[in-house]
């Protein structure tokens, strides 16, 4: 009895040892993984071939900025509105109006209920508040992410910033802004983004850590650009 | 089934449960590299407001409990055996468990409409837990056997 115990005990024991090299592989290999870097395509900068396709963002800030920002971002993406409130909205606040930094954001719907929010904020910006629109429907998103026809509330949001809500009604009733925001996915597309958010500094992909959303690393690059141009 | 296989089953369940929870919570802390939202839903459901629970990540709470049933079924293989104050104990964690991974798998389905696969993994490992540990022995005042 006692000896079959042991034996018993014995493959226990083993399986408790091959579970645990296994899963610490698993953890390890998993970071391994993480750590390659994406296979994107060659940037083009602005000023080179990508301009016309750079201009199709949102644009915020200087434009002899030293620290450009590209934000590509889907507004029913739960990590693009924590970014947003972590690291991107505090970084434009701060910084956009300091003639450090430029931020230009382009709207990458992943998904066919991103379309609306996405053509509503570029319904904004044809009035000039699209980082307003933006921050309220990230804001909102608990409000009307499950509506199956979300414009109502989006005029409601326009009326609240003090937009034309006439014009911005017409403007996302007829998509009038579907083609912008085809052009804002299609360069990030042309990037070979599959993600959102995906930031670019100065055309370099900036990975998102996932303590400050790159809070703390993004402001580190726009002061150190800001002391060099003293 | 033995009162000894039992808890070894929730030992050996329990590790890979343990390991499930920690590769989550590495994932939600950004070990993993970039919080990004793809076309997957484990992004959704990790990034929603549900995936913290009073303040701390869900994947801390799964870490702690499977480390806690761990400890649990180790004493049970052990000088503890058959005590009533570790069945009860076990019996509390292990329907705690339960109720919570209900709770989370509710809200995938039915608030989040996204379902991670991971999560579902934890969840059948809790279930498959529970039924170990048999807790309903202790609402029929018999407990399990120390040793079979």
């Amino acid at each position: 009895m006692a000896n079959g115990k042991s034996k018993g005990g014995k493959g226990f024991y083993f399986l408790i040892g091959a579970v645990v090299v296994v899963g610490g592989l698993l953890l390890m290999n998993a970071r391994k993984g993480a750590n390659e870097a994406p296979d994107l395509a060659p940037i083009a900068l602005a000023g080179g071939d990508a301009t016309a396709d750079v201009s199709a963002g949102a644009v915020l800030g200087a434009d002899d900025a030293a620290i450009v920002i590209w934000e590509f971002s889907d507004f029913l993406c739960p990590h693009c509105r924590t970014f947003n409130a972590m690291s991107g909205k505090l970084l434009r606040q701060n910084y956009s109006n300091t003639g450090s930094l430029k931020w230009i954001s382009f709207d990458f719907p992943l998904r066919p209920e991103s379309w609306a929010p996405a053509i509503a904020a570029q319904c904004a910006k044809r009035q000039g508040k699209y980082y307003e629109m933006k921050d309220l429907l990230l804001a909102r998103v608990d409000s009307w992410g499950r509506d199956r026809s979300p414009n109502g509330k989006f005029v409601g949001y326009a009326r609240d910033l003090g937009l034309d809500a006439g014009t911005f009604e017409s403007c996302v009733d007829g998509q009038e802004t579907v083609a912008q925001v085809q052009a804002t996915k299609a360069f990030g597309e042309s990037l070979g983004i599959d993600g959102t958010p995906s930031i670019f500094v100065n055309g370099e992909r900036f990975t998102i850590p996932g303590r400050d959303y790159g809070y703390g690393a993004l402001e580190e690059q726009i002061k150190t650009a800001a002391a060099g141009d003293e | 089934m033995s009162h000894d296989t039992r808890m070894r089953g929730i030992v050996l369940i329990g590790l890979v449960g343990l390991f499930v929870a920690v590769y989550l919570l590495l994932y939600h802390l950004g070990f993993y590299g970039a919080m990004l939202c793809g076309v997957g839903s484990c992004e959704t459901v990790q990034a929603s407001k549900y995936a913290r629970f009073l303040g701390q990540p869900v994947p801390l709470w799964g870490t702690l409990w499977y480390a806690g049933v761990l400890v649990l079924a180790f004493l049970g293989l052990g000088p503890a055996a058959g005590k009533r104050w570790l069945d009860v104990l076990l019996a509390l964690a292990v329907a705690g468990g339960l109720l919570f991974s209900a709770y989370l798998t509710g809200v995938e389905l039915f608030i989040l409409h996204a379902v991670c696969m991971w999560c579902v993994i934890s969840a059948v490992l809790t279930v498959a837990i529970f039924v170990l540990a048999e807790p309903w022995r202790l609402l029929r005042g018999s407990p399990p056997p120390a040793t079979g």
